[in-house]
């Protein structure tokens, strides 16, 4: 009999402790997810007052609290760094650019000029006044004259193309300067001066990547003898395993003999990647 | 920019003038790289002359500019993310300059701070930088970054929690 009473005094006080500590939990969860704004001060007098109530009892939830001053104000300590001129002057460049080209089309209305600032749009722009040079050719001019006048019109937007490739190879960003390349492969004559501009790009770039795209762009125009030059004489100076893997394929294709010999070199270097002697070993098999 | 939109190109001055530092310093703690940093943000106002006339004048202009300051940031990243770790360096970004002792202290608690910021997948880097560094309101991310305030306000909460365990693990 006195047990039993024992038991039942236990258990009440038991489930006394259980809904204490579940009272808490529950507090904890709907408190948690409103300490950032605590911190932050952004939270109303009656929100505030629960979770200061809250934090006198609860150890973990007040941690969490430090850490979040401690953190924010770090964060707020971070100030901004001022970009040096070049944003500025760059900005400017540009306004006035714009500011020109919309003078030069204000009679036009909308829909206007969003394509002329891409490249493509600028080469799109080339062929515009191709087709408009044609026109007034034939209304204005005998044939052997509009000839005449669609060749130099055509040599214009070759002379454009040529341009958009020089400017894009001195791009500081390195994709910028893969796209340059590879505007290159979809030209059929290109011009002497960016054949040159893309050898030099080949040989001296910083970055592999670049390199291995200008390599590929001037692959081909191999039957050029400046490139097909170029290409020989880039053996030597490449050192990276994956450019010389596709350098020593495109050279293998052509079957340019000149090859042998730096190849020669290549496998008794003993720097060189495995991989890349074995298919020089190849290569040369090939081609002699 | 509802004058810039009508052709007044001169307006956008003053805007560069409020945003450009911000936008740099966006960028340079997202990317790490100052030159990086001034190209993007040179990107952005050159988006905005070029969609101008999309502007709608409905939508709050800070929203706008870094909305395209996001997508800018988003397509460089998408860019280079295969080749920039190979390739590029990321910079160093110290402190303001101060007495030497407190300044050293000072650069060596930002550093671990940057640090974890860095540490952080770079769609929460996103939501620290716009709500802390920034300044921007809940209702204000949730229109730059399409999803609902309560969405927005968990996914702060989780970018803040997870910097916090990094930031004390460093520190």
């Amino acid at each position: 009999m006195e047990n039993s009473a024992v038991i039942t005094f236990t258990t009440e006080a038991q489930r006394h402790k259980d809904t204490k500590k579940n009272d808490k939990m529950k507090n904890c969860k709907e408190i948690q997810p409103i300490l950032i704004d605590f911190v932050d001060k952004t939270l109303n007098e009656e929100n505030t007052e629960k979770v200061r109530l809250h934090l006198e009892s609860c150890k973990s939830c007040s941690d969490e609290v430090d850490g979040l001053v401690v953190l924010f104000d770090e964060m707020n300590k971070v100030e901004n760094e001022q970009p040096d001129e070049s944003l500025k002057q760059n900005f400017a460049d540009m306004l006035e650019a714009e500011k020109q080209k919309q003078s030069t089309s204000s009679n036009r209305k909308s829909g206007r000029k969003i394509w002329l600032q891409s490249p493509l749009g600028q080469v799109a722009a080339g062929f515009t006044i191709l087709i408009a040079g044609m026109m007034l050719g034939l209304l204005f001019r005998s044939t052997s004259d509009s000839n005449l006048e669609v060749t130099a019109l055509k040599s214009e937007v070759n002379n454009i193309k040529d341009m958009l490739i020089l400017t894009k190879l001195d791009q500081p960003i390195a994709s910028e300067r893969i796209i340059a390349a590879s505007y290159l492969e979809e030209m059929t004559a290109p011009d002497h001066q960016v054949l040159e501009a893309l050898i030099s790009t080949m040989n001296t770039d910083e970055n592999a990547n670049v390199r291995i795209a200008a390599m590929n762009a001037l692959a081909k125009f191999k039957n050029q003898p400046l490139v097909r030059d170029a290409l020989v004489e880039t053996l030597s100076v490449q050192t990276d395993p994956i450019i010389q893997i596709s350098l020593i394929n495109i050279l293998v294709g052509m079957q340019e003999t000149r090859a042998v010999d730096e190849m020669r070199k290549i496998i008794d270097d003993n720097s060189t990647n495995e991989s890349v002697k074995k298919l020089a070993e190849k290569g040369i098999l090939t081609l002699i | 920019m509802i004058a810039v939109k009508e052709g007044d190109l001169d307006a956008l001055s003053p805007l560069f003038e409020k945003y450009h530092v911000k936008l740099y310093n966006f960028f340079l703690r997202l990317t790490s790289q100052r030159e990086t940093s001034r190209d993007l943000t040179q990107n952005v106002f050159s988006r905005i002359l070029k969609y101008r006339t999309s502007y709608n004048e409905k939508h709050q202009f800070k929203a706008w500019i870094y909305q395209l300051a996001r997508n800018v940031h988003i397509d460089h990243y998408n860019k280079n993310r295969y080749w920039a770790s190979e390739y590029d360096d990321t910079e160093n970004i110290p402190g303001n300059e101060r007495d030497a002792q407190e300044e050293m202290e000072d650069t060596e608690r930002k550093e671990i701070l940057m640090e974890a910021i860095g540490q952080l997948p770079v769609d929460q880097k996103e939501v620290i930088e716009l709500s802390r560094f920034q300044g921007l309101k809940y209702e204000e991310i949730s229109k730059i970054t399409g999803s609902s305030v309560p969405a927005v306000k968990v996914k702060v909460h989780r970018a803040i929690k997870r910097l916090k365990e990094i930031y004390f693990q460093i520190a």
